[in-house]
């Protein structure tokens, strides 16, 4: 079997990827499990590129390609979501932290300050 | 027994200068407590207010105007208010309405303040925010369906029921149909007066520009999704 160039470049990407998820995810095992996956799916179609083309066909989508851009556009946009989600409920409670520190420190100045 | 009236008028503010002084101190001729909440301005304004018989609350970052008000609305009910006020820091809201806005109260929950109520008040506000504001009316109609006269009038009146039932979670401009919406679901009696804004050269300059306006389209169609 001849390698390309190409395929060594993208499997040594994806390796360092699942190593890189894997230290991320380190108590998480359905994640770990959920990339593992995805990488080892990623992996057998480098290497083997025809059976994605198969893939598609047998789901009604003409070409491989075709099949992996649906695919990316639906990550992205989940993804998206995703954190707008949790960058909202950061917000959430970077308020909650703020307000609080501002309400300890509130000043009363209605006793001491001279009534006119 | 009644509890005696204990009114908080919450003033949020973000570089404001010397106008919130002046503000500050026609509010305090009211006789009711005055809370400023400032919003992370870059210089701390308390230096230039703290003669002054008021209460003061400090963010140490920018979060926004929601966010200020309701600051401001947790350090009220804390200290015990049975009602409370937004008012603009920039001078553009009439300290006379207060009266008016304290008198509508008794029968209502929420006393919202409109500039299209009275012939000579629709007049003050500029065209192109006339009808920036029809849009942000049918918006409001769509996300809480109340058709009012008038959306975004930061002046209003809200008392300890509605003080209670209501926390702003939009740190931003989209708070004020955030404030209807949670008033509709929590079943409080919403009443518009008619108040005069008052535009001035400062205000205008300090105001929302059109394009915010998409923005907080965005932060209340994210708010019902998630």
């Amino acid at each position: 079997m001849q390698v390309a160039i190409i395929q060594v470049i993208l499997l040594v990407l994806i390796a360092l990827s699942l190593w890189l998820s894997l230290l991320v995810m380190r108590f998480q095992m359905a994640g770990r499990l959920f990339f593992l996956v995805q990488f080892v799916a990623g992996a057998i179609f480098v290497l083997k590129p025809e059976w994605l083309g198969d893939l598609a066909q047998l789901i009604g989508v003409g070409r491989g390609t075709d099949l992996l851009l649906y695919i990316l556009i639906m990550v992205f946009y989940i993804t998206g979501l995703f954190t707008i989600a949790k960058f909202r409920k950061i917000e959430k409670t970077h308020t909650d932290i703020i307000r609080a520190m501002a309400l300890q420190q509130a000043i009363d100045n209605t006793e001491t300050a001279h009534r006119r | 027994m009644r509890m005696p009236e204990q009114v908080y008028i919450v003033i949020p503010s973000y570089n404001e200068g010397a106008v919130l002084r002046k503000t500050v101190e026609s509010v305090l001729k009211t006789g009711h407590q005055v809370v400023v909440v400032d919003d992370g301005s870059r210089e701390n304004p308390w230096p230039s207010l703290n003669d002054l018989p008021i209460h003061f609350v400090r963010h140490p970052i920018n979060l926004g105007q929601g966010a200020a008000l309701q600051t401001g609305m947790d350090y009220a009910l804390a200290h015990g208010a049975t009602a409370v006020i937004h008012l603009d820091a920039d001078g553009q809201h009439d300290i006379e309405a207060i009266p008016r806005f304290l008198e509508a109260l008794k029968d209502c929950d929420i006393v919202l303040g409109s500039r299209f109520l009275q012939r000579g008040d629709a007049a003050l506000v500029p065209r192109g925010k006339r009808i920036l504001l029809t849009f942000a009316r049918l918006v409001n109609y769509v996300f809480t369906g109340l058709w009012l006269t008038d959306a975004h009038n930061g002046y209003r009146c809200l008392n300890r029921r509605a003080l209670e039932s209501i926390h702003l979670t939009e740190n931003r401009m989209a708070h004020a149909t955030e404030i209807l919406s949670l008033a509709h679901t929590a079943h409080l009696r919403i009443r518009e007066i008619p108040v005069t804004i008052h535009y001035t050269d400062y205000s205008r300059a300090k105001g929302q520009k059109w394009y915010n306006s998409l923005n907080i389209l965005f932060d209340l169609i994210l708010n019902k999704l998630m």
